[in-house]
């Protein structure tokens, strides 16, 4: 997936997580599992990283399939390149 | 042909453009920003030459800020760069040792200058240039001034290779009011032996080169002459081998 | 976005020690996994689980606890989980692979112990681990002399049982190992309180198995001409083997080996044609250390198989399901432990066996042979191998690492000079 433009989807818990990756892969809409970014939250666990340009239909399918979601952001820009941390 | 070679140390970039058969140079500080340094190198060859941009067939760019660098045609590891550069000076060489800022590094070299195998320091700074920076600092000298200062006569063997036990031996040395030629001379020494050690592991050729901003000193070369028996040549310009390889693999490759 | 803070603060966890580590994992898991392109759908599995890395997980052990299932920590691949299975225990591996916690066990070990057992001991004393809060034991070994030391250390802490790894491979040996594994029998048994028979150990030796299979498979599936899986995503999958629960690993690593069953059949890879195919030998990586495989991977080349506990020693070798009495049973397991290949022992010529081997069925142009700093077993061996590979003219480079990232530049010019070497 392309690294700019992208969004998170923060969910309240995993389950709900897991069911949206579940139904955006079969409607065939690309996705990645992700930790949620500190920035966007201060509770760890699952995110799903949507493109920009899928976010409208993955909005309707949360719609359609009653998908509890905390909140959907932007990415969060980082400055520069990315140098290697260990952690 | 015209290429452009840039080699973005830790703390000098240096450029080299071949244009046919002349070679122009240029060697500015890195500062923080590696990039802007590459950048600023490459307008400076373009004015020293009068070659436009467009003209320049090929950018190479090596040396520790080579991946941060965002215009370059090939991006090639310093170990290469060194070992083109220098083949190309001295075509007989068959053993490189570099010691720059960061680190150190010894390059064996085949008939045909290309490179054989190659052993670098591990992380530590011992046997670097950042080990004799240090050093000078404590004794309140300009690095560059170290290899005109020692006295080998006067050598007082600096025992500890880690820079910060070092530091403190040398300081200990100085208070019971020990000759700063010869706590100079032990330090090269020491260099010497730690990067002796490194090229002993891989085998030494001759004939041996010897390269990096820390070729300039004086007391080093003696250092690694006596640690390894033979004589070393300390290469002209030493400080633009890199860019110099880096420019003649842009030559050679053209547009990739 | 599930709030664990309870769970961890009644495995009474430095919670804000524990934050800092929460907060950089994001990150770099980001940059160093989620950046990588075509990667396999079955990684969504293993991208959930490193998201909720100390979550799930431990909740899932914690529960079995709750019914009261004990759960055994391990640090070795020495260590038989049949056994822990076959009692009704759960058995996960312990080694610490992060940074993190390296200065916590700088406190009470010395500077110059290799970072598997300092993250390790530290995970536990500065308690920021939770998997290191729940074992309710930890299983230790006889392998190098900074663990026998480590579990010294650590048995003030925890119950703690060794199981005394023989140094060399003669028959004599053989039959030792096979003694310990009853002792070890017997400790599990007192421990959980229930009896093992030929039938649950029959049992559990089909579930490793199983698992063994499955990453068997995965790995073969690297094998062909277009790599159909990054080498830093199938280390991911051997690094959360070791503590996943055996029969969902299984599940999981066949799921993906069937998807890139699929790429291999429409010769669809991951790196472009011609990538240079790499082999990494040496000393563990425990979870989140994928310092080396990024290295390699952003210099253009493919891990394309690791000689190493987080890869084929880990799997290689299947325990003889036929054996029909515990008896049996025990000589089976006795038997196929000690082929594991690992520098405490001496001689220990079949590991190089192994890499030449491995080099001829991954069709490697190069290998990285590294060890983990002060790992003196490793890197003194890595002379050997070295050698025997000079008479293969197979390529190597050997590089001694840490988990820190100050190293990371010099490594990275030390990786693409060979590479460059490799390319001419
Ligand atoms: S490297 Fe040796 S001691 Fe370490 S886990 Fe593997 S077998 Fe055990
Ligand atoms: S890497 Fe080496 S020193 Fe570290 S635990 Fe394993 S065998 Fe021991």
């Amino acid at each position: 997936m392309e690294t700019d433009n992208r969004f998170y989807i923060l969910f309240p818990n995993h389950h709900q997580g897991l069911r949206l990756s579940q139904l955006l892969r079969e409607r065939g809409i690309d996705y990645l599992i992700a930790p949620t970014p500190r920035q966007l939250s201060t509770c760890c666990g699952i995110s799903l990283i949507v493109k920009g340009g899928d976010l409208e239909e993955a909005s309707q399918v949360i719609a359609e399939h009653e998908i509890v979601v905390e909140k959907i952001a932007p990415a969060p820009k980082r400055d520069g390149d990315w140098k290697y941390r260990s952690c | 042909m015209t290429g452009i070679g840039i080699d973005i140390g830790s703390i000098a970039t240096k450029g080299v453009l071949i244009k046919d058969q002349s070679y122009y140079r240029v060697i500015l500080p890195t500062g923080w920003n590696p990039r802007a340094a590459g950048h600023e190198a490459i307008a400076k060859l373009l004015a020293l030459s009068g070659v436009e941009r467009h003209g320049v067939e090929s950018v190479v760019v090596t040396g520790y800020g080579r991946v941060a660098f965002d215009s370059a045609d090939r991006i090639v590891t310093e170990i290469k760069c060194h070992a083109r550069g220098v083949s190309h000076l001295y075509p007989e060489v068959r053993t490189i040792i570099d010691i720059g800022g960061q680190d150190s590094k010894v390059i064996q070299l085949g008939s045909s200058g290309q490179v054989v195998d190659f052993a670098m320091n591990d992380k530590c700074a011992a046997g670097t240039g950042r080990f004799l920076q240090v050093m000078a600092t404590a004794l309140g000298l300009e690095v560059s001034e170290l290899g005109n200062v020692e006295d080998p006569n006067k050598l007082l063997a600096v025992s500890s290779m880690c820079t910060v036990f070092a530091e403190s031996e040398i300081v200990g040395l100085l208070a019971r009011g020990n000759p700063k030629e010869g706590i100079i001379a032990g330090l090269h020494q020491s260099v010497g032996k730690r990067v002796a050690a490194m090229a002993r592991r891989m085998g030494v050729k001759p004939q041996v080169a010897f390269t990096g901003g820390v070729a300039l000193n004086r007391g080093v070369k003696r250092a690694l002459e006596e640690e390894l028996e033979c004589s070393v040549m300390v290469v002209e310009s030493c400080q633009y081998t890199g860019a110099l390889g880096a420019a003649l693999l842009a030559c050679q490759s053209g547009k990739q | 976005m599930a709030d664990y803070r309870e769970m961890w603060s009644n495995l009474d966890m430095d919670l804000e020690k524990h934050d800092v580590l929460c907060q950089v994992l994001p990150e770099v898991f980001g940059e160093v996994y989620l950046s990588q392109q075509k990667r396999p759908r079955g990684m969504d599995f293993y991208d959930f689980v490193v998201s909720e890395i100390h979550g799930v997980r431990p909740a899932e052990l914690i529960e079995h606890q709750k019914s009261g299932g004990k759960v055994f920590g391990t640090f070795c691949v020495y260590v038989p989980d049949e056994i822990v299975f076959a009692a009704g225990g759960i058995a996960t591996g312990l080694c610490g692979g992060s940074q993190f916690w390296v200065a916590a066990g700088e406190k009470v070990l010395p500077p110059n112990t290799c970072p598997l057992i300092k993250a390790s001991v530290g995970a536990r004393l500065d308690k920021t681990c939770p998997f290191f809060r729940i074992a309710d034991m930890f299983v230790g070994e006889t392998t190098c002399d900074g663990k026998k030391k480590a579990w010294e250390i650590l048995a003030s802490e925890v119950p703690m049982h060794v199981i005394d790894i023989p140094q060399m491979k003669r028959a004599q040996d053989v039959n030792a190992f096979e003694r310990e594994i009853h002792s070890f029998i017997k400790v599990v048994e007192d421990f959980t309180g229930s009896k093992i028979s030929a039938d649950s150990l029959g049992e559990s030796i089909k579930l490793i198995n199983n698992k063994r299979k499955a990453l068997q498979r995965l790995y073969e599936a690297r094998k062909a001409a277009a790599v159909p899986i990054s080498g830093k995503d199938a280390l991911l999958v051997t690094q959360i083997a070791f503590y996943d629960d055996p029969s969902r690993c299984a599940q999981m690593a066949n799921q993906l080996s069937e998807e890139l069953e699929e790429r291999i059949s429409r010769k669809e890879g991951v790196f472009p044609e011609d990538t240079l195919r790499i082999m990494i030998s040496g000393t563990p990586m425990a979870i989140p250390n994928w310092k080396l495989h990024h290295i390699v991977e952003t210099s253009g080349a493919a891990v394309v198989v690791e000689e190493s506990c987080t890869g084929t020693r880990y799997f290689e070798n299947l325990v003889d399901e036929t054996a029909p009495t515990l008896e049996r049973q025990v000589r089976a397991l006795a038997e196929r432990y000690m082929k594991t290949n690992c520098a405490c022992f001496t001689p220990n010529s079949a590991r190089i066996d192994d890499i030449l081997r491995l080099a001829e069925e991954y069709k490697v142009d190069g290998i990285i042979d590294t060890n983990l700093q002060f790992c003196n077993l490793y890197s003194t061996e890595s002379h050997l191998v070295k050698q025997a590979l000079a008479e293969k003219n197979i390529p190597v480079l050997h590089l001694e690492t840490d988990y820190s990232e100050q190293d990371f530049e010099q490594l990275r010019t030390r990786v693409q000079a060979f590479l460059e070497m490799l390319r001419e």
